[in-house]
């Protein structure tokens, strides 16, 4: 089965993105970072989840924006 | 009686010594020292090995072993280093020579990085270079990797640009105990009487952007957009490819340049108090004709401060590279032409969970995280991994 993303799915992506940033911007003082502070809030991979981008780098044709981008190994 | 009193109080506040200044104190950087330790496990399973020209076994199994030490020399410079050796043990490679249990059929990756990173006095920019080297039995990689990122004084926006390069030699002879030196690029073993490329070096340099920014005090997004260059020899020499009605096999051909442009954006907030949802999507695009959507969550839950769990999903769809034909398909009029399922039309999706256990306390153990993930092809290529990782401090 193929997935096709079409365009209501882009529409519906960035419509809820930017709603989610028109409805909810605050100015965050250093001392309200408790929840932004988590190590459950940091942006991009975890370790683990590193490895698996590597092994999935190579067995997907797509690669990059977070993930090895290619290079170093001697796969395509 | 009380004048005397006060008399004798002032008398007696001019002559006490008050706390001395120590003039030996002096100000000292704390140094520290971070390990991290990664094992991992991966099985794989399917049946278009390209090898075989998109037929046959595409088993394999890869123990990852990878070390990561962070040392803090004071509070402004970082050295970091990484090794980690693979051991892959591949039925399909097997089939380059036609010889069950040769040397074809196990291998070892070796590499290693030692990088040097930079905090600037106000502690809100970092700079980083880190050249590489990887090694396996068909290649020889050089790299190196730059970074920069800035954060603003509130810290609810940061910034970063990483750049890599990468020149990769992928002849064969290296870890040979017979040639010890690069011979010549790897054919499938009844090709070998032609010269199938005149060049064996692929370059690669991309250069990745990283934008974040804190929407409210639990929820944060960042947007990573990217492009990369790739030259040389993008082919894989030893990748078979049968044209429709041919009974003898050629080398598949790519072109010898790519360009890719990944997007990337990723929303991470808390539910509740905690439960984290982080939903990434990616869209990709090249000029191999590959375009790919992917769409990850992770929903990290905190049982008790210590202890998380982290169960996640993973979908990813893409539309094939034009080259791409299956066995005995294309016609010969064909310039470019591969046979790897890697490069085809495919949905895949992954799905598994881990577990990770924190000290909340300043000891030498930090963190210990065991992470499974199960991922199947629509082309019937699938994959299992188990990965573990320790992070330990020292001073």
């Amino acid at each position: 089965m193929h997935i096709r993303f079409n365009k209501s799915i882009y529409f519906s992506v960035i419509t809820l993105v930017l709603g989610v940033f028109a409805m909810s911007c605050q100015t965050v003082k250093p001392y309200q970072r408790s929840y932004l502070n988590d190590s459950a809030m940091k942006m991009g991979l975890t370790k683990g989840a590193g490895i698996e981008s590597y092994a999935q780098m190579i067995r997907e044709g797509a690669s990059g924006a977070g993930g090895k981008n290619g290079g170093g190994c001697g796969c395509n | 009686m009380r004048s005397w009193l006060i008399l004798l109080l002032l008398v007696v506040s001019f002559i006490a010594k008050g706390q001395q200044q120590d003039s030996t104190f002096t100000k000292k950087a704390v140094k520290s020292t971070q390990y991290e330790f990664l094992f991992s496990y991966y099985q794989q399973g399917g049946n278009h090995s390209a090898i075989t020209g998109g037929t046959g076994t595409e088993e394999l199994k890869v123990f990852i072993n990878k070390l990561n030490v962070t040392h803090a020399i004071d509070s402004f410079n970082t050295i970091l280093i990484e090794a980690g050796v693979d051991m892959i043990s591949s039925a399909s490679t097997d089939k380059i020579d036609f010889r069950l249990s040769s040397a074809s059929a196990e291998d070892n990756r070796f590499w290693i990085a030692a990088g040097y990173q930079r905090g600037s006095k106000d502690k809100r920019q970092l700079f980083g270079l880190r050249p590489s080297l990887s090694m396996e039995s068909d290649y020889f990689s050089w790299g190196l990797n730059g970074w920069w990122t800035k954060r603003n004084d509130l810290n609810n926006w940061r910034y970063g640009v990483n750049m890599q390069v990468f020149a990769d030699d992928l002849r064969w002879g290296r870890l040979n105990a017979e040639y010890k030196r690069p011979v010549t690029v790897v054919y499938p073993v009844e090709l070998r009487d032609s010269v199938w490329f005149d060049i064996y070096m692929r370059y690669t340099a991309n250069i990745d952007f990283d934008i974040q920014h804190d929407i409210n005090r639990r929820m944060s997004i960042g947007f990573f957009p990217g492009i990369i260059f790739q030259s040389g020899l993008l082919s894989t020499p030893f990748h078979r490819f049968y044209f429709a009605g041919a009974t003898k096999a050629v080398v598949e051909n790519l072109p010898q340049q790519r360009v890719k442009i990944p997007l990337g954006i990723q929303l991470n907030t808390f539910i509740g108090a905690r439960m984290v949802l982080q939903l990434y999507y990616r869209y990709y695009w090249d000029n191999y004709g590959i375009n790919g959507h992917t769409i990850n969550l992770e929903t990290p839950i905190k049982i008790i401060p210590q202890l998380t769990i982290v169960p996640f999903a993973r979908l990813y769809s893409q539309k094939g590279a034009k080259y791409f034909f299956p066995n005995k398909t294309a016609n010969t009029t064909e310039a470019y032409f591969t046979s790897d399922y890697d490069l085809s039309r495919f949905t895949s999706f992954k799905y598994g969970a881990g577990i990770r256990f924190s000290s909340v306390r300043e000891t030498f153990f930090r963190q210990i995280s065991l992470r499974y993930a199960h991922y199947s092809r629509s082309d019937g290529l699938y994959f299992n991994q188990l990965s573990s990782y320790f992070n330990m401090i020292g001073k």
